[in-house]
């Protein structure tokens, strides 16, 4: 038997699409950025290793007011980041533990709960960082 | 009789022995407060040309066949009605991502072949023979899969995932669901059977968590839901392994 | 043209024809099964009903209950023997889908729940939320998966059974994607094809529901028994013709009229308390309940919509929880397609045609008059409804005498030894025959001679019928297959995916099996249970009467009518009693 002749539309510009598939690229992309700060991390680890004054020239590099802005970019994507993480977290949660939660604990809830959690231990990494440094 | 309006319905067009590539066609039809845009579509049919092609048959959303894109939305035609467009015209295309064979109707074989291969019946335990009688579930343990039985094999959630338009080897949402489906089923114990799709290349890992699957899910199934729960059991299957060794099967 | 061998060829992947596949599967696996269908599976008609299925498990119910509601319920016009056959299977199979997953409604204890459907004396629809045959479906067609020896042909349209030596030795059938024929040859063939609901322009069923497996066997010189009943489903959405299963009204809901009055109880379906209580008010059969709206109509009582008149189906005092534990789905569709909640206020309701309790006789193991001939489900009449179907009786005969038909074709077929014939003459001069229709520039359009099937259909065999309209209808009929014959214009000339030379195929059947019922109808002078007459003939008959209408094909006349016995065996005719005197042995529980 004869296979039908098909026509297959492509894939061309496709985040243009639908929002939510500029939403989705938006949220990846800000892993690029959680990739690239972890990279320059590492070169601060780096810079230790090398020596006192490698390290000396990474740290001036983190007071250039360049420097504070990129933070803040990166401030922003990460918090843009983990909250979408924390909204896609409840996916991962099977029902079978799900149906032992209280009645009305829904996905909205077990959101709000892990954010606050989030929210929570990190001021107490902010604080504890805080007193590190002083 | 409800008041008549009119509306333009503009239909993506493809016939494979005389085109090329698909076009489109516009046409005007009057429709009524409750008319669908399938009943606009065999109305097109019926009255002003017959050579229009889509699918459909039960007209109440239960069957699957009538998946198409309403405005770039996967949509059941059955369910979408035509007043919520007027005055503005409506584009009717085929569900994206898949062949086109003719006009609005796709070519469902590469999802059919999918749907095969995740096992989806019940694979009870060596041992488990509950003879004439029904087995016992409890509902809480029906719960727990139900969701995940609700599929109409409609295809909407393939047309939403931008991963299957761009690799169609991925297993895709539906058929990665209703894997899930029997995984959770208290009376199912194929989960080592089925571990094979899940931790392949095209299975669960295949989905970048776009999230649309849930999205346009007509009868939500919540598929996004069932492949990331998959990610955590093909996680651990893949580290339980390394401790304890077994025979692939 | 291509030709494909298979030993059994099942046409129709509904309930009926995939339990038919695995039932051949099993019982050799050595045969080659070819199942062709002209939508995938799982988009078949079996996947929209609702409510239920039948099968005994209850502990207030027993086998004896089961046959009476059953052959009462069909006016004595059952096959009781096999009615005892069925009823005897029915739980078994039911229990057989759950071991291959139907998710089944369950009690807090894990054990199946079932539920009252209407004319049942005690509680005995398993269900499966509101989607029975939506789960029975995708269960079946899952776990046919599994059976390397069934081959499916997904999307082939059949369009002519091949005899040859009195026998049926193979089926023609086009590939809708590319328009070509096939010719496949096989030692027997299953019929599971469905009904015929789509002669009436109202109603509960899907598109594809439109007859041609009946057409088919018809044309073949199989007679088509009973056609004349038709079940009018009492609650259907205006319009649309969408079901709102009887199950809303097994849970408690109730019909009221414009004056917000039960008028069910004015029909011999009453006294309304207790409510609910078993073959009661709402819970009476599909017949009574159906010609109670016909009256009230008639007398001015019920509401109009834009689509017609109805009455009301209240659900309110179920409560939205109720709703929505145990009616998910008629929430959502009366929301959806009638702008509705059920939870604040009623759904208006009309009856609708549901269901063809006729067609291609057959006895318990499916085997039809002609050689090689099974068949299977709403095509079939192996005379388990009789004069009217009880409710979720039908999915469960899915089951039964699919599984049946599936063992004994596969016998069949392992047992022959004929050689096989020559079918390629046959098969070509049919292919012409619908190729044709491809060339025809003069004519009607598809939907033009539908619409007027419909009209015909509606206004002359409708639920109550007199012999004037039914005449009616029966020339207008013999007059509009004149037209088809003259000529159906398509615009479409393609042969890929063309869906409306498919149609016009399709309607050339739709006609026949049309015309078969209205004939049928006219030739029964009596009323009993879906055919109910006004004039003069408005009681049941038995003296003259209690027997199987036979329609006989004559070409391209209208159909010579006889009639033949129905097999009695332990019931003999009563009255047929609901409400006030049909004394439930035990109120219904509210559950
Ligand atoms: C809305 C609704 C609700 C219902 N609810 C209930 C209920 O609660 N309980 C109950 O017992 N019954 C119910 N019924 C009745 C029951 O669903 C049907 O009688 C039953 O599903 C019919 O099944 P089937 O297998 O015979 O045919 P179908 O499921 O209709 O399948 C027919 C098959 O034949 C194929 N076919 C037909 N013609 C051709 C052709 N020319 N070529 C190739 N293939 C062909 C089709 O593709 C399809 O696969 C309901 C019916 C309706 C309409
Ligand atoms: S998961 Fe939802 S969208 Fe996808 S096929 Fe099933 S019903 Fe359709
Ligand atoms: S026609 Fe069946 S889902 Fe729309």
């Amino acid at each position: 038997m004869n296979q039908p002749r098909t026509y297959t539309r492509g894939m061309q510009r496709w985040w243009l699409r639908r929002p939510s598939y500029r939403f989705y690229l938006l949220r990846e992309g800000t892993s690029v950025v959680i990739a690239l700060y972890g990279l320059f991390l590492l070169a601060g680890m780096a810079a230790l290793a090398v020596g006192p004054g490698a390290f000396e020239t990474w740290r001036g590099l983190l007071f250039s007011p360049l420097s504070w802005l990129l933070h803040l970019v990166v401030l922003a994507a990460f918090t843009f980041h983990a909250w979408t993480w924390f909204k896609v977290l409840p996916l991962t949660v099977p029902p079978v533990k799900t149906r032992r939660f209280p009645r009305g604990f829904t996905d909205a809830t077990l959101n709000r709960v892990a954010l606050w959690a989030w929210g929570v231990v990190s001021l107490v990494i902010l604080v504890a960082a805080m007193r590190g440094l002083q | 009789m409800s008041q008549t309006r009119t509306i333009v319905i503009e239909c993506l067009r493809f016939h494979p022995e005389t085109d090329e590539a698909p076009y489109y066609q516009s046409y005007e039809v009057p429709f009524t407060e409750e008319m669908s845009v399938l009943e606009g579509l065999q109305y097109i049919k019926d009255h002003l040309d017959g050579t229009l092609t889509f699918r459909w048959s039960c007209r109440m959303a239960i069957c699957g066949s009538c998946g198409c894109m309403v405005n770039d939305e996967p949509v059941l035609s059955c369910q979408t009605f035509l007043r919520d467009y007027h005055p503005a015209r409506i584009r009717v295309e085929p569900l994206a991502h898949f062949p086109i064979l003719r006009d609005l109707a796709i070519d469902q074989t590469d999802f059919l072949a999918k749907l095969e291969s995740v096992h989806p019946y019940l694979i009870p335990s060596t041992g488990d023979d509950p003879g004439d009688q029904p087995r016992h579930q409890t509902p809480d343990q029906v719960q727990d899969y139900l969701g995940y039985a609700q599929c109409i094999n409609c295809l909407l959630c393939y047309a939403a995932c931008p991963q299957y338009g761009l690799n169609d080897a991925f297993t895709g949402p539906a058929a990665l669901a209703l894997l899930h489906r029997y995984n959770a089923d208290s009376r199912d114990a194929g989960k080592d059977q089925r571990m094979e799709v899940i931790n392949a290349e095209e299975g669960v890992w295949g989905c970048t968590l776009v999230g649309e699957c849930s999205e346009v899910c007509p009868k939500h199934v919540d598929p996004a839901r069932a492949i990331n729960q998959n990610k955590i059991a093909s996680t651990q299957d893949y580290f339980l392994r390394f401790l304890k060794p077994r025979g692939r099967r | 043209m291509d030709a494909i061998e298979s030993d059994l060829v099942i046409i129709g992947g509904g309930g009926a024809g995939l339990r038919a596949a695995i039932a051949a599967a099993e019982s050799d696996p050595g045969l080659s099964i070819a199942l062709v269908s002209k939508v995938v599976p799982m988009r078949s008609h079996t996947v929209a009903a609702e409510g239920g299925a039948a099968g005994v498990i209850h502990p207030d119910d027993t086998l004896d209950k089961h046959f009476e509601d059953t052959v009462s319920g069909g006016d004595w016009l059952c096959e009781q023997d096999v009615v005892e056959y069925f009823i005897g299977q029915c739980t078994r199979e039911l229990t057989q889908l759950e071991h291959w997953g139907c998710p089944w409604s369950r009690q807090d204890d894990g054990n199946i729940n079932v539920r009252y459907f209407g004319g049942m004396k005690s509680p005995r629809t398993w269900f499966a939320a509101d989607k029975t045959g939506f789960h029975i479906l995708h269960t079946l067609f899952q776990a046919s998966l599994k059976y390397p020896s069934i081959r499916r042909f997904d999307e082939f349209f059949c369009t002519d059974l091949l005899v040859e030596d009195g026998r049926v030795q193979g089926v023609l059938a086009f590939n809708i994607a590319t328009g070509e024929s096939v010719l496949l040859r096989c030692k027997a063939v299953i019929l599971a094809t469905g009904g015929a609901s789509r002669v009436f322009g109202q109603n509960t069923n899907a598109g594809i529901v439109t007859g041609e497996g009946m057409g088919m066997a018809y044309a073949q010189g199989v007679p088509l028994r009973d056609m004349e009943f038709v079940q009018w489903h009492p609650t259907a959405l205006p319009g649309s013709g969408i079901l709102i299963t009887e199950g809303a009204r097994g849970e408690g809901g109730i019909l009221l009229n414009k004056d917000g009055y039960r008028y069910l109880q004015d029909y011999g379906m009453g006294p309304l308390d207790p409510w609910p209580r078993p073959r009661a008010m709402e819970l009476g059969p599909r017949d009574r309940v159906s010609q109670a709206f016909w009256h009230e109509d008639q007398a001015g009582r019920t509401v109009n919509t834009p689509n017609g008149s109805a009455v009301h189906l209240d659900l309110r005092h179920l409560g939205e929880k109720k709703i929505m534990e145990r009616l998910p789905m008629i929430r959502e569709l009366a929301l959806t397609f009638a702008a509705t909640d059920p939870v604040d206020s009623p759904i208006p309701v009309r009856p609708a045609v549901h269901y063809t309790m006729g067609g291609v006789p057959c006895d318990a193991n499916g085997a039809t008059p002609l050689q090689g001939l099974f068949a299977a489900g709403e095509c079939a009449s192996v005379g388990i409804h009789g004069a009217n179907r009880l409710g979720s009786n039908s999915l469960a005969e899915l089951l039964v005498f699919g599984r049946a038909a599936g063992e004994s074709a596969a016998r069949l077929a392992r047992e022959s030894t004929t050689a096989p014939a020559n079918l390629e003459a046959q098969a070509n001069e049919a292919e012409a025959r619908h190729l044709k229709m491809l060339d025809t520039t003069e004519g009607e359009r598809v939907a033009a001679i539908r619409a007027e099937m419909h009209d015909i259909m509606e206004s002359g065999v409708g639920i109550v019928r007199d012999a004037e309209r039914m005449g009616q209808a029966c020339e207008r009929l013999s007059a509009l297959r004149e037209r088809y014959r003259r000529g159906v214009k398509l615009d479409d000339r393609g042969r890929c995916f063309n869906t409306e030379w498919l149609t016009a195929i399709e309607l050339g059947h739709t006609l026949q099996v049309a015309e078969a019922m209205a004939h049928s109808a006219l030739a029964r002078k009596e009323s009993r249970g879906a055919h109910l007459r006004q004039d003069g003939f408005d009681k049941r008959d038995d003296e003259n009467f209690l027997c199987h209408s036979m329609a006989w094909h004559q070409g391209d006349g209208p159909p010579r009518i006889d009639h033949a016995p129905v097999t009695i065996t332990r019931s003999s005719p009563r009255e047929r009693i609901y409400g006030r005197d049909s004394q439930p042995e035990q109120p219904a529980r509210e559950e």
